[in-house]
């Protein structure tokens, strides 16, 4: 059939394509020929567009509801909202590995286009890397899991023939929300979008060019993926609040957690390159944090599809496990080996002289972050090694993950605040005097008032107290940067502000990402305070939570045409005055026979209120489950912040000699 | 019907990608390696002048002290004379005759070196 | 490198290490398939762990909306649990879903579990199965 086999032949296409993009740059580059280097190129161009026809085609089908497509069968029905009908490309496995491999392939093609200049030395082994990832990824489109497959019956006599369900058994309802059709799309442009970056370090590895030609190429790439792969966690941190209906927003789930660890490491990287930029040192750190930024995209993929580590969202156990397994152990010996043979043209061209230095900060930097990420990583695996080991599959629960990267994540945000006001080589007793007075001063002084207020937690005290001090440091360097602009150009402090910060604005944007994180710890140190009650109710009676009280006034319920609704309607109360009414619902979608809660949030800068409808109980009352989850909102506002701080560092510089 | 489009879209993809060599030019040489150390110079010294700027703001705001600021500058300006010097030959030797026959310099200090040679005579420095 | 770093270094990595251990002796549970438990005997009464199993057909009793128990079955070996837990239960949760549950197994052989993680559906699985009227009709 036509469509299938268009798309199957596109597929295979771009697997010769891509093979033949890295053997032309290889060769081109060796016998000095540019006419094979161009091809090279264009073969990358090649492979996009053929992939594109491939996901074309998957999205016509789609939209036509042709279910005699196990993938569309699978994950589509007719009466599916487009919006939903179009993120079922990647609602499932074979259509995801589709759109990995698609935005690998635009994202190669933006890199090629981008760096296409001639005398380029980097670009033509940087190409073979990425095409490298390609090819796996598209054998696992072609061979282990083809979106093309069709639905055959088998039949209990022998034979074979095509069949169709009459209609799809559609998308999970709690899949059914806007976040969730973003999130899959804006994670994988941050995960895929670190292959570019992985792949001119290679490069650089390779051709011995090691000086920072190859990070100044990477640089807009890494922040641009940064800030999508940390929007795709956060999403989805905000989904599961909003969907789920269990109160909070991270559970140290191994799919959470394939997704944080490529961000710890990045993070690391985005910072440390900083160092080698002004000093020339932590040369052997960077290729070592952007492989190994690398080689965590493919293990959170792998994590997320091949079931090897229970969680919620991956029981289905398939077999592309081994494919990964492969493929990333290979990759981490080659980078191992490359890495370990170019060291002598990784020396440092400084030495670290004294820990108070901005260099040592760094240093620490990327220690606490990678031992944030291995703390992680070996939480989320050790189920697999102990039963490797053992026999025996042993579970790490939360509390480990808790007690580990609370204190780590708390020294970091003290670096965040601490770093920036260190100075090179050595920061002098006089300077430590006079950058730090304040922000230790007001940061001490939280404490008293963290235990004024009545906050018994020690952890939430600290952190407290380092977000004070952090912000106060934030605003010392805009302040002071300010007034110095001024005394050296007559303008007055507005315009000195806005002048300062645009002509720097990698160093003005970074605080203001610090600052996010200020407030994103802010919104976590809320859930130290989490208050939980559960009231069976009848209509006009209330229940007790935190300062809260709930008064049920009506209980009522509906049926629509796929779905059952169940809704109780709560008036809150705090301190004798009404605030508002929440109308939490309970559905039930009669198609895929799946429950799900609408959750109703009462949201406010001091905590949100969040009501659970969990139904009726045997005589008829309500069973409302409510939770006070104080600062949940700092944690969206911080990410946001963060955002608006990443855009714009991403700003084209405006810059000469003079200040 | 579909054999025949799969062939016509492989022409046209394999055209596409090979036209530079079907189209008759030259094999011509990867050259530019000129271009290629002038790229890295230029980029070299936008970071100098860039990491210049940072050092005179911090100092402004008063992070260290001027003996300090003093000797990281002028080590700084040292090394953006060296780089605007070896940019300078670069850019007026590629503007008269031979490009690929371009003599090498050292970047540390400057001397004139052969143009294979992989490190300096007089310093014993490495060249990129 | 100076000693000093070296110092700062060790004590930064000691005490991360030295965290993980104490996290991980407070938060690790054993994590078994139903048909593992029932091998296990005796040995797993007031044992805290995760039973993984799937919902048998037919086993879920609720009082109203508050669900009280449900069997749990793998390869064979069947569970009733007793659920114990305040949390509302998952959405997720029905009929033939796998499922895994953290509590203990009691002298009664009842497993009472406190909190019930539930597959999320339809995401990533691996068949499309059909029920269809003609018998030994499969679809792949």
């Amino acid at each position: 059939m036509i469509a299938a086999d268009l798309g199957n032949y596109a597929l295979m296409a771009a697997m010769v394509f891509a093979a033949f993009a890295g053997a032309a740059s290889i060769f081109g580059t060796r016998r000095g020929d540019p006419r094979l280097l161009e091809v090279g190129q264009r073969s990358v161009y090649v492979m996009t567009g053929l992939v594109t026809i491939s996901v074309i085609i998957l999205w016509s089908l789609i939209l036509k509801d042709d279910f005699r497509f196990n993938y569309i069968a699978g994950h589509s029905n007719a009466d599916l909202p487009m919006m939903y009908k179009i993120g079922s490309l990647w609602a499932g496995q074979e259509g995801s590995l589709l759109l990995w491999t698609w935005i690998l392939c635009l994202y190669s093609s933006a890199a090629v286009f981008s760096q296409r200049r001639r005398h380029n030395r980097l670009l033509p082994i940087a190409i073979p890397v990425m095409m490298i990832t390609a090819l796996f990824f598209l054998y696992l489109n072609n061979f282990s899991s083809n979106p093309f497959a069709q639905l055959v019956a088998v039949h209990t006599g022998g034979g074979e023939s095509a069949w169709a369900p009459q209609d799809g058994r559609g998308l999970n309802p709690l899949l059914q929300h806007p976040a969730m059709v973003i999130h899959p799309p804006i994670l994988y442009m941050g995960y895929i979008g670190f292959v570019v970056p992985f792949a001119f370090a290679i490069a650089a590895l390779w051709t011995r060019q090691l000086g920072s030609a190859w990070i100044y190429t990477i640089r807009r790439w890494t922040l641009f993926s940064w800030m999508f792969l940390g929007t795709g966690i956060l999403l989805g941190a905000k989904w599961a609040y909003v969907e789920l209906g269990w109160g909070g927003y991270w559970a140290w789930d191994p799919v959470e957690n394939a997704s944080l660890m490529p961000w710890l490491t990045g993070t690391a990287f985005l910072h440390s390159v900083i160092v080698q930029e002004k000093r020339g040192m932590l040369k052997v750190w960077n290729v070592s944090l952007v492989c190994l930024t690398y080689l965590l995209c493919i293990l959170g993929t792998f994590l997320t599809r091949s079931g090897v580590v229970s969680s919620v969202h991956s029981f289905a156990r398939s077999d592309i496990g081994i494919p990964f397994a492969i493929f990333i152990l290979g990759a981490l010996l080659f980078c191992t080996v490359l890495i370990l043979k170019r060291l002598p043209y990784l020396r440092s061209e400084n030495q670290l002289t004294s820990i108070l230095s901005r260099e040592s900060g760094f240093l620490f930097n990327n220690l606490l972050f990678l031992a944030a990420c291995f703390s992680v990583l070996f939480g989320t695996v050790f189920p697999i090694l102990s039963e490797l080991a053992t026999g025996r599959k042993i579970a790490v629960g939360q509390a480990y993950f808790n007690k580990v990267e609370v204190p780590i994540g708390l020294l970091l945000l003290f670096l965040a605040g601490a770093g920036p006001l260190l100075a090179y080589r050595k920061t002098s007793v006089e300077s430590l005097r006079k950058n730090f007075l304040w922000p230790v001063a007001l940061g001490l002084l939280t404490i008293p008032a963290c235990i004024a207020t009545g906050v018994t937690s020690i952890w939430a005290t600290i952190s407290l107290s380092l977000c004070v001090f952090v912000t106060v440091t934030i605003i010392q360097e805009f302040h002071k940067g300010t007034r110095a602009r001024m005394r050296s150009v007559a303008e007055g402090y507005a315009t000195a502000l806005v002048q300062l910060t645009r002509r720097n604005n990698r160093r003005y944007g970074g605080y203001v990402v610090h600052f996010g994180m200020v407030l994103l710890f802010l919104g976590l140190t809320g859930s130290a305070f989490v208050r939980e009650g559960r009231g069976i109710v009848s209509v006009g009676e209330d229940f007790n939570v935190g300062d809260y009280t709930l008064r049920v006034s009506d209980v009522s319920e509906e049926t629509l045409p796929n779905y059952w609704s169940g809704t109780v309607n709560v008036d809150i109360f705090r301190d004798g005055r009404q605030i508002t009414s929440l109308d939490p619902e309970k559905r039930y979608y009669f198609a895929s026979e799946q429950p799900s809660s609408e959750v109703a949030i009462h949201q406010s800068a001091a905590a949100d209120l969040y009501l659970v409808y969990a139904g009726q109980s045997d005589d008829g009352k309500a069973i409302v489950q409510a939770y006070v989850n104080p600062l949940v909102m700092w944690v969206w506002i911080g990410g946001l912040v963060i955002i608006a701080g990443t855009l714009f560092c991403m700003l084209p510089p405006l810059r000469s000699r003079a200040v | 019907m579909l054999p025949f489009a799969l062939a016509i879209i492989s022409l046209v993809a394999a055209g596409f990608a090979l036209w530079p060599v079907l189209n008759g030019s030259p094999a011509g040489a990867l050259g530019g390696e000129t271009d290629s150390v002038l790229g890295r110079l230029l980029q070299r010294k936008r970071t100098l002048f860039e990491n210049l700027g940072d050092l005179e703001l911090e100092h402004s705001m008063g992070k260290m002290p001027t003996q300090d600021y003093e000797s990281m500058r002028d080590a700084l300006e040292l090394q953006a004379a060296l780089v605007l010097e070896h940019i300078d030959l670069l850019q007026r030797t590629r503007a008269s005759d031979n490009h690929d026959a371009a003599a090498r310099f050292c970047i540390l200090c400057g001397e004139s070196l052969p143009a294979r040679a992989r490190f300096c005579s007089a310093c014993g420095g490495k060249v990129a | 490198m100076k000693p000093r770093f070296i110092i700062v270094i060790a004590l930064i990595l000691g005490s991360a290490g030295y965290l993980a251990f104490l996290g991980f002796q407070q938060g690790q549970t054993y994590y078994h398939f139903c048909n593992e438990v029932a091998a296990m005997g005796d040995k797993a009464i007031d044992l805290p762990m995760k039973m993984h199993g799937r919902v048998v057909e037919g086993s879920v009793q609720r009082d109203g909306a508050l669900l009280r128990s449900f069997d749990l079955e793998y390869e064979g070996a069947r569970f009733t649990v007793k659920y114990v837990g305040t949390e509302p239960v998952p959405d997720t949760f029905k009929d033939g879903i796998e499922a895994v549950v953290d509590g203990q197994l009691n002298a009664q052989g009842v497993f009472e579990g406190a909190r019930i993680q539930a597959k999320c559906a339809s995401k990533y699985e691996a068949e499309y199965e059909v029920e269809s009227s003609a018998p030994g009709n499969t679809a792949r």
